[in-house]
């Protein structure tokens, strides 16, 4: 039967939801739309990234990292650092240092802070879990120049456990996502993520479609 | 003849040989430090081989920013001290 009559609005509410629903890519998760922030914790499809480990036909769907409130801690050391220069100027040893070395002390301290400053943003930013449409990743920079790549098929996925404990982990909603698999690596661990309920629903919502495409003789 | 008063710490006696030697040391540090400044630079290059979601370029600025203030502190305990 033809339409007799289609309203815009209905079209544009259509619209509107398709825009909130992230649908770019097979996978659609009803969740989030994209996040357009790369040093969010919380990355949901995100714009132009490139994974060395994943395949050219891999979509990432969520980049994950510790949640920010893990940097307060080192947050406040550096803030200390920048500031103790200020109060340590007065202190002996330092002030009966001739004025040259004190400013060579200053700018060495500084130094160091930056320095430290740098690897501590480094380690947030780069240690990061990685979920697509087809594997689960898990990226840590152990050390300067030493890196660990674990990674499991969606379908060797046995068992998602979400951990959310204590105060501020409640209030600010980031957890533990401990995925059990099938695979070498049996345990794979998302540390300090946050929404890490939503996590397990888009790990779910996958493994749901990894079947779905065996099941059609799709499965890559 | 070093006058040691935990209260009131006086460098002023020291032989100049004293200062020299802490120079040396100090000069040492810093090149030491600058083969530390370039590891940075090594590693920022390798993590971002490994990942790239678009702040990379910042990262990359701040450690060559880096870099460049450990020379620049390498120079100045040089000249200044």
């Amino acid at each position: 039967m033809v339409d007799i009559f289609v309203s815009g609005k209905t079209n544009l509410k259509k619209k509107k939801k398709e825009q909130k629903v992230g649908t770019r890519g097979k996978a659609k998760h009803k969740i989030y739309k994209n996040t357009h922030n790369p040093i969010a914790a919380f990355n949901y499809y995100p714009d132009h990234v490139k994974f060395i480990a994943a395949d050219s036909k891999e979509r990432i769907i969520l980049v994950l990292r510790r949640h920010p409130i893990t940097n307060i801690r080192w947050g406040v050391v550096a803030l200390f650092m920048l500031l103790a220069p200020f109060f340590l100027s007065f202190v002996e040893p330092v002030a009966a240092l001739p004025t040259n070395f004190q400013l060579i002390a200053f700018l060495i301290w500084y130094m160091i802070t930056l320095a430290f400053i740098i690897e501590e943003f480094l380690g947030w930013y780069f240690n990061v879990n990685i979920i697509t449409d087809e594997r689960i990743f898990d990226v840590d920079f152990v050390n300067l120049i030493y890196r660990e790549i674990t990674d499991a098929n969606i379908d060797q996925i046995q068992d998602v456990t979400v951990q959310v404990g204590g105060v501020l982990r409640t209030m600010f909603n980031y957890g533990d996502v401990v995925i059990q698999t099938a695979s070498e690596v049996p345990r794979i661990e998302f540390l300090a993520v946050p929404r890490p309920d939503d996590i397990a629903r888009i790990i779910r919502e996958l493994r749901i479609e990894e079947e779905q495409e065996k099941l059609e003789g799709r499965a890559r | 003849m070093i006058d040691v008063d935990f209260g009131n710490i006086d460098f002023s006696g020291l032989d100049p040989t004293f200062w020299m030697a802490a120079k040396v040391m100090v000069i040492i540090g810093l090149l030491v430090y600058l083969v530390f400044a370039g590891v940075i630079i090594r590693q920022t290059k390798y993590m971002t081989d490994t990942l790239e979601i678009g702040f990379e370029g910042v990262i990359k600025v701040f450690a060559w920013l880096h870099m460049l203030f450990a020379l620049g502190t390498f120079v100045a305990a040089f000249v200044i001290l």
